[in-house]
């Protein structure tokens, strides 16, 4: 449903984030997206929710996505008084009973009236998740789902993602670094660092060794500190 | 009782203390509390510039406050944009004041833009107040719930349709309306208090930001009124009495509400 032909992009000081990236993002499946800090992850993302554009290449919209995104954070910082309800109807104004109808497929009917800034880690993924649900997407876009929350609520969400895809058969779209929660039900991993390093199914890519290695890799080049590639041609 | 200038004064002091609820809000949700003062520090170089062409003094100050705003909407998002602004603001206030000493006949009202004279308060100051406060009011209103999530967040907003470039523009537009016809009741440099105060103490005492707005708007209300009224009876000035009533609402809630 998104396809991406040679997408670049470099940021404003020319730093080149994301090297001629090309892959599909297929209907209704899990994709996973796989690499170290600083690798372009975020950017990545962000190019296909269209808040940026490529530099250069093609990223290519079948007609009818509509995406929802779960960013990695909201910081709130207590400093917008904000209910659970107000903030899901901030932008659109859902009913009552589709606000209800959300708020119970994230099983999180019970934080409806509370205070946005009062809710743990886990909760508040809970509510923005829903709030993405409530567009009706046909993929949904998470980034790092799992930042800061403890291990049980990580599998929850996981767990929740999962049921999510099977019931509504919106895609997902995610990164993520808990490589072992994830590797189990993705139906395709990306590994990026600047450019795919590999990809493929999760049980093919874990064969390869750039997967194993690719937080320290060494395929034929090297990557400096910063990131920059460095041919290896010995 | 009251003369017809307390009434003016009154009347001037309630529609600026209305008109800061929203863009206070919005000012400190959105994090950027050191615009208002960049802007209104730039007040006095305006004053100048519409002494030196001849002008209206509120439409040379409004035109000078309204260019730095659109400038500041140009510039990229920088990690050390408030240090910026600061020294951009200072910089404007220091050459304002050296401009105007060269202009010794006008020294003596330096005490009314920086403190403001709400008793000075003319009609057509009322007038300009009230149109002005009336068409940004509307555009708030037709605006609020694309404002408030563009604070929230403005990549969320971005992604559920929302023109988040034109929300950030019409706010940072309304907010230099705000200071160029906001400044002759407090003072450039009590702008900032004024904005900010009443916003900070609505934020905490309310759970929706609907009810943080009409919370905002009857303590601005309520401090114009204390403030004016301390004023007319104890011969203070002005502007201070009420950011002073401002000041102590807030360590009101802060002491009484536990959040």
């Amino acid at each position: 449903m998104i396809s991406l032909k040679d997408v670049c992009f470099s940021a404003s000081d020319g730093f080149q984030i994301l090297d001629h990236l090309s892959f599909d993002i297929p209907d209704g499946k899990i994709t996973t997206i796989l690499g170290p800090n600083g690798a372009g992850k975020t950017t990545l993302l962000k190019l296909i929710l269209g808040i940026i554009q490529p530099t250069s290449g093609d990223l290519v919209k079948s007609s009818g996505v509509r995406i929802g995104y779960v960013p990695q954070k909201l910081n709130l910082s207590g400093r917008i008084p904000l209910t659970v309800h107000r903030f899901l109807t901030l932008g659109t104004k859902y009913t009552e009973q589709e606000i209800d109808e959300g708020l119970r497929q994230t099983e999180a009917s019970d934080l409806k009236n509370k205070s946005m800034q009062h809710l743990s880690g886990g909760e508040l993924q809970r509510v923005i998740l829903t709030k993405a649900l409530l567009s009706k997407p046909t993929l949904l876009v998470l980034d790092e789902p799992s930042a800061g929350l403890d291990p049980a609520g990580e599998e929850n969400l996981y767990a929740l993602i999962y049921q999510l895809n099977k019931q509504t058969g919106c895609g997902i779209l995610m990164v993520s670094h808990d490589l072992y929660v994830v590797m189990k039900k993705t139906d395709n991993v990306i590994c990026l660092n600047h450019h795919v390093c590999c990809s493929g199914k999760p049980e093919e890519v874990a064969d390869l060794t750039t997967y194993k290695s690719l937080y320290h890799h060494h395929h034929n080049h090297i990557h400096q500190l910063d990131g920059q590639i460095c041919l290896n041609h010995s | 009782m009251f003369e017809s200038f307390m009434i003016k004064a009154l009347i001037g002091a309630v529609l600026t203390s209305i008109f800061a609820a929203p863009v206070g809000l919005l000012m400190i949700w959105r994090k950027e509390t050191y615009f208002s003062d960049t802007l209104s520090h730039c007040v006095l170089l305006g004053v100048v510039a519409g002494i030196l062409m001849g002008i209206n003094l509120n439409i040379s100050i409004f035109i000078l406050v309204g260019v730095i705003a659109i400038l500041l909407i140009k510039l990229p998002d920088h990690k050390m944009m408030d240090i910026y602004l600061m020294i951009l603001g200072q910089t404007a206030l220091c050459v304002g004041l050296v401009c105007l000493s060269f202009m010794p006949n006008f020294r003596a009202d330096l005490t009314q833009y920086l403190f403001g004279d709400v008793l000075m308060t003319t009609t057509t100051d009322l007038i300009y107040t009230a149109v002005v406060g009336m068409v940004c009011g509307i555009l708030f209103i037709k605006n609020w719930d694309k404002q408030v999530f563009c604070a929230v967040h403005p990549e969320l907003a971005r992604c559920e349709g929302i023109d988040v470039r034109c929300q950030n523009i019409l706010f940072t537009v309304i907010l230099a309306f705000f200071v160029a016809v906001c400044f002759k009741t407090t003072g450039m440099l009590l702008i900032s208090a004024l904005l900010i105060i009443p916003a900070a103490t609505a934020s905490s005492l309310s759970k929706t930001p609907e009810q943080a707005l009409i919370i905002s708007i009857f303590l601005g209300v309520l401090c114009s009124f204390a403030g004016i009224g301390s004023s007319y009876y104890f011969d203070v000035p002005t502007a201070p009495a009420i950011e002073i009533c401002c000041a102590g609402c807030f360590l009101i809630s802060k002491c009484f509400v536990r959040k």
